[in-house]
Order: structure tokens, then sequence, then C-alpha cells
């Protein structure tokens, strides 16, 4: 009976497969579907590497195995391993702190693909010992886990919550170079939320409130910043919250963290936010309310800096239902 | 000799190998070579784009969002030229191409060539304007368009191969 090397019907999560079988017979067929490829190992090492085809195994197309096993017919012994080159999804989520050491919760998700099974052999299935698709899978978000961390930390609040998209953007490029190392191919990152502490949320209230990072993070407490900011402007407290006409009157002005900030950790770049060239600035005195906590929010907010939700509006600004086709105040077309 | 002919030469230079869909038993493998080929070509484009991204990311450029963006969409075209649709297969069984066909599939073969490598001078291009925001944003849109027009080809070609 003829051999036959098949992966067949892989799961919808598998990266890898390993044949059961070590003992491999010239002559036996070797099948490999499209989007996967098939590579012969002993001994922790990779020799042939075989793409998608119908395959009879001569000395010719294993040129490498058969000279290791010195040039004679009889069956040898080697590891077959089949690697998925489709993608693959999956979700991450993790805590880690801001450069300012205020501690972040995320999510979301990723998907990445097998750019080189050569180094993706050797750098996670060789060099970790992992054959199992479970275990792979396990490294890979750990790896993608860890990196998102590290990565994550280095901005300050206001950027992750101000400007998500470019964070994750940034982000994403740096995780991209981690996962070639593995010969993997990140081929997106999706945030998905941020969150942090009922206590930052407030102080990143009134970062984004008063444009002054550097005087909000000298207090203790948010609760400070909004009795000294009370103090000085008589405006009314309440419960927590505060309403401070005179401030909310000028736009917000994030893109400042970068002095306080400084020293320690990898500034990213202390971006200047273009001055939003979409977004009509907001009538003066105009309140926003959080259509997902009912919380007032900064004008113009692309983020509620209280629940953490994505704030979608109309090419005018207005705030729009998720999934809205059109705009409700105005009409517009939402893309 | 006609327009056919130096088709093939032309082709013949760019991929080596290719036997311009003569040989019956060899149809299918000059398919997979021109697809080969014009999959390589974006694949560079694809990790120069990934080279400008690292280093927008660097300067904080405004178009970094943008340009990732371009870098999916050139992902998933690579990713449609390398592994081909199922439906594609249809054509290439065929034991004969007519002329007429023949020259129809070999314009679309050299004109997928030719836009892949102008989509990988244009990556190049944006990659050297990653300083210059106003050239940057211009370089972004041209590369777009070049994106659109491989699309339309690439679109054409395929349902040309499937028969339709
Ligand atoms: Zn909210
Ligand atoms: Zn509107």
């Amino acid at each position: 009976m003829v051999q036959v090397i098949e992966w067949v019907n892989p799961g919808e999560d598998e990266i890898i497969w390993r044949y059961p079988n070590e003992v491999i017979k010239w002559g036996a067929q070797l099948i490999v579907h499209e989007y996967e490829v098939a590579v012969f190992m002993r001994d922790g090492k990779i020799y042939d590497v075989l793409g998608p085809g119908r395959h009879t195994l001569t000395t010719q197309n294993l040129p490498l195995l058969y000279r290791l096993v010195g040039g004679s017919n009889s069956p040898f012994k080697a590891t077959v391993i089949f690697v998925s080159m489709k993608q693959f999804q999956g979700r991450y989520g993790g805590e880690t702190q801001t450069r300012e050491l205020a501690p972040v919760k995320y999510y979301g998700v990723y998907w990445f693909k097998v750019a080189d099974p050569v180094l993706f052999i050797t750098e996670v299935v060789g060099g970790q010992s992992l054959y199992d698709t479970a275990d792979v899978t396990k490294f890979i978000r750990a790896y993608f886990n860890e990196g998102m961390m590290k990565h994550l930390s280095a901005y300050s609040i206001v950027d992750l919550f101000q400007n998500l998209d470019m964070v994750s953007t940034q982000v994403k490029v740096k995780l991209m170079e981690d996962f070639r190392r593995l010969g993997l191919e990140l081929v997106d990152v999706k945030i998905e939320g941020v969150n942090t502490t009922d206590e930052w949320r407030q102080r990143l209230f009134w970062i984004m409130q008063t444009g002054n990072a550097q005087y909000v993070m000298q207090m203790d407490t948010a609760k400070q910043v909004a009795a000294e900011l009370g103090k000085s402007e008589g405006a009314a407290i309440g419960t927590g919250m505060v309403v401070m006409p005179q401030l909310l009157q000028q736009p917000a002005q994030p893109a400042q963290p970068a002095q306080p900030y400084a020293g320690g950790g990898v500034p990213p770049a202390g971006y200047q936010q273009p001055a939003q060239p979409g977004a009509p600035a907001q009538p003066a005195g105009r309140q926003e309310i959080c259509p997902y906590c009912g919380k007032q929010i900064p004008p113009g907010a692309r983020f509620c800096p209280y629940c953490g939700h994505q704030i979608h509006r109309c090419p005018n600004g207005h705030i729009v239902p998720e999934g809205a086709k059109f705009c409700p105040v105005c009409g517009v077309k939402i893309e | 000799m006609g327009k056919e002919t130096s088709l093939v030469e032309k082709l013949e230079l760019v991929i080596p190998g290719f036997h311009g869909y003569k040989k019956k038993e060899l149809i299918r493998e000059d398919d997979r070579l021109v697809r080969g080929k014009v999959a390589d070509t974006l694949a560079l484009a694809r990790r120069e784009m990934e080279r400008a991204m690292q280093r927008c990311a660097m300067v904080s450029c405004a178009q970094l969002v943008a340009i990732d963006n371009l870098r999916k969409k050139l992902m998933a075209l690579e990713s449609r030229v390398r592994h081909a649709e199922a439906g594609y297969r249809g054509y290439f069984d065929r034991v004969k191409f007519k002329e007429d066909e023949l020259n129809r599939l070999l314009e679309y073969d050299a004109r997928m060539i030719e836009l892949a490598e102008e989509i990988l001078n244009e990556v190049k291009a944006l990659n050297g304007q990653i300083a210059n925001p106003q050239a940057l944003g211009m370089a972004v849109l041209n590369l777009d368009e070049e994106l659109v027009n491989f699309e339309e080809v690439l679109g054409k070609r395929m349902s040309f191969a499937a028969g339709e």
C-alpha cells in the first residue's frame, strides 16, 4: 500500500499539523493543499520544503534528506510538519500602564498569517518545541500580548483615549516587526476598547477639559483638581461631576502631553495632532453627552473619557448612533 | 510575426520559463508563472510599504493610517493574484486557445505586470516623501489610483480566464 501523507480537514484555527508517522518511504504520496506547505525536519533541523501539489517523494524532490540518509533507498526517519498559510484571527486583551503609570485595560482582535514557513518553524515550532497547534496558538497569543503591553505603555493616557486610531496603527507597525522575526505577517490589529479606572477617567476628563496635563497631573486626585479649579473659577461643584462653562468653551487641547511626561520611556515622538481638518469647531458652550453612559464629554471628543466608547460622528461633527446610515441631526450620509 | 509574438517575447523576458500558453500541458504552469511574477512584485511593494510605515510611525506623520489602509489593499490583491480563486480554473483546462483569445490573455498578463511594476515604483516614491507632508499626500493618492487600476485589470483577467 502506498503511504499517503496528507493533512486531512485542517480545523479552522490549526496553524500546524505534524504527520504522526515518522517513518517515511520513498514513493510515498505527499498531498499539499493550496495554502499549505510541507516541511521535512529531522533532529530539529529543517531539510526539504514542498509547496502545494501532489508529490511522489523521490530522491529528487527531497535532495537534502536523501543526502542525509546516505543515498539509501530504504525508509527513512523524518518529521513532516504541515504549515497553513491561511490568515488567522486571534483575540487579545490585557492590562498595562501608560507613560504616566495610569492603569489601562484593552482588548481587541488581530489577524496574522505565516509569511516564512521555514523561519516560523525554526523560531516557534522547533525553537519552542511546540508541535501542537494549541501550543503554537497559545505561544503566539502570549507573544502578541507581551508586545502590546510593552508598546502601549510608551503612550500617554490622553493619546490612548483621544488618538486611538493613530496609536493603534503605530503600535501595529512595531508589532509587525516583532512578528516578522517569527516568520509571521501581522496583517492587522484592531483595538476594540480601552478603559481605565474611575479616578483616571476623571483625571483624563480634566486634562481634556483644561488642556493642561501638567496642572492636572500635579494634583493627587481628580477630586482635588475639581476642587482647585472650582475655587479659582467659582464653578458649581456637584457630586463628582463638575461643569465649568468657561473652560468648556475653549476647545480641548490634548496634544501637549510631551513636556509633562517627558523623560523615561520612548516618547512616541510627541506628535502634534493636526487641527482635525475635517472636524468643524463645536459651537461654543454646547454640551455633548456620551450616548453610551450619559456623561458629559468634551466637545468633539472621539472617545468618551468615562466609558471609553468610541463616539461616532457625521462629517459635520454631530454625534450619531453606531451603525447609523444617516446623521439624525443634519441628514448627511455616513460612510 | 505579429503582435502576439512580440507580447510573448516581452513576457518571456520578465518571466523565466514562460511558454506563452502554447503547449497544452503547460498552460496551467504558464498561468501560475505569470501570477507568481505579479504576486512577487506586489510582495516587494508591500515590504516597501511596511518600511514606509515604520518611517512614518517614527516621525508620526499624519498619513500613517491612510498608508496602512493602502497596505491592506495591497495585501488583499497579492493574495488574490497568488492564490487564484476557484472558478478561475475552467479556462486553463481548455485544450487550445483561439488566436484572438490568446492575444487578449497575453495583453492582460502584460498589463498586470506593468501595473505591478508601477505600483512598486509608486510605493518607492511614497517612501521617499515621508518627511514631506504635501508630496506624501499626493503619493498616497497616486498609489491608491494605481491600486484601483490594477484591481480592474485583475478582475477582467479573472473573469476572462473563468470563461465569462
Ligand atoms: Zn461614555
Ligand atoms: Zn450631522
